[in-house]
């Protein structure tokens, strides 16, 4: 189920926040291994999702960060904010390969145990689109939204 | 082979003697042109099989290695440990704490992206590779004089 969850928030990264409750208190064993993780972390606060893992939202290096902690108090996946030119450069030759000129709008890695998903959102021409790819710059998915 | 020849030449990128102002082929430079059409400050040399281009590309400093065929082998650029993806930020922590980076480049090549990172401690450093998101892995194990 759980699994399920994650693919599900890689899919859509931006919408997982609206469903989850701020908490007032989060676990301390949850804390102690983020702090560790994520020193120097500002803005942080922390929800339970509907799943019943234990999220937390955040700013780190200067990019806004989303971690999701199982009921062991492991990171079991991360959301990040990044500049198109930190992507890796399989990435930005694929995006560039398929759109001539693309205007990037978001750029965010999706990061789990079983590897690393970029999900971008971009313009060409008159045209908006949202995709995701793999680490080898494979598109997984790619859908057209309103400009 | 072409991918040892492109390890070995990131490798030793800082100390090996490549040859400079040298004739690129007509095959290499249409390659490169055809996807780096943007590059500036494009500076060429040759090693041993390979061609290599330094050039600055989306305001980085980028280096593309080329077979003689025009065949791309590999791109490759220097980057902070911040830009690695966070689960192998977290895991370096995790397993690697106390050591120090002294190098870490990524390359970019038809097989996907790999991270090859070096850490060292007084005695001894070792140089982890990750290919496509995978967990790191032992590349180069060695003891210190």
């Amino acid at each position: 189920m759980k699994k399920i969850f994650l693919a599900a928030a890689f899919l859509t990264a931006t919408v997982i926040s609206a469903f989850a409750n701020p908490i007032e208190k989060s676990d301390p064993k949850a804390e102690q291994v983020f702090k560790r993780q994520f020193a120097g972390a500002q803005n942080i606060s922390w929800s339970k999702t509907e799943e019943g893992l234990l999220k937390v939202n955040f700013v780190w290096a200067g990019h806004s960060t989303v971690a999701y902690f199982n009921d062991k108090t492991e990171i079991v996946a991360t959301v990040r904010s990044l500049f198109y030119d930190q992507l890796p450069l399989t990435i930005i030759r694929a995006v560039e390969s398929k759109y001539k000129s693309p205007v990037i709008i978001e750029v965010r890695e999706i990061s789990n145990e079983e590897g690393t998903n970029y999900a971008l959102v971009l313009e060409e021409k008159t045209k908006k689109y949202r995709i995701r790819l793999n680490s080898m710059g494979e598109v997984l998915s790619k859908e057209k939204i309103k400009k | 082979m072409k991918r040892i020849i492109l390890t070995l030449a990131i490798a030793l990128s800082s100390f090996a003697v490549f040859a400079k102002d040298v004739k690129v082929s007509t095959a290499v430079l249409n390659s490169f042109n055809s996807e780096f059409a943007d590059a500036k400050d494009v500076q060429w040399s040759s090693g041993t099989g390979f061609y290599k281009a330094s050039f600055m590309y989306n305001d980085q400093y980028v280096t593309a290695f080329y077979g003689f065929d025009g065949q791309m082998l590999g791109v490759a650029r220097n980057i902070s440990s911040l830009d690695l993806p966070l689960n192998l930020q977290s895991s370096l922590k995790k397993d690697y704490s106390g050591r120090w980076i002294t190098e870490l480049f990524e390359v970019s090549n038809e097989e996907g992206t790999h991270y090859y990172i070096t850490l060292e401690q007084a005695d001894s450093k070792v140089t982890l590779k990750s290919s496509n998101g995978s967990k790191w892995s032992v590349y180069k194990k060695s003891t210190k004089a």
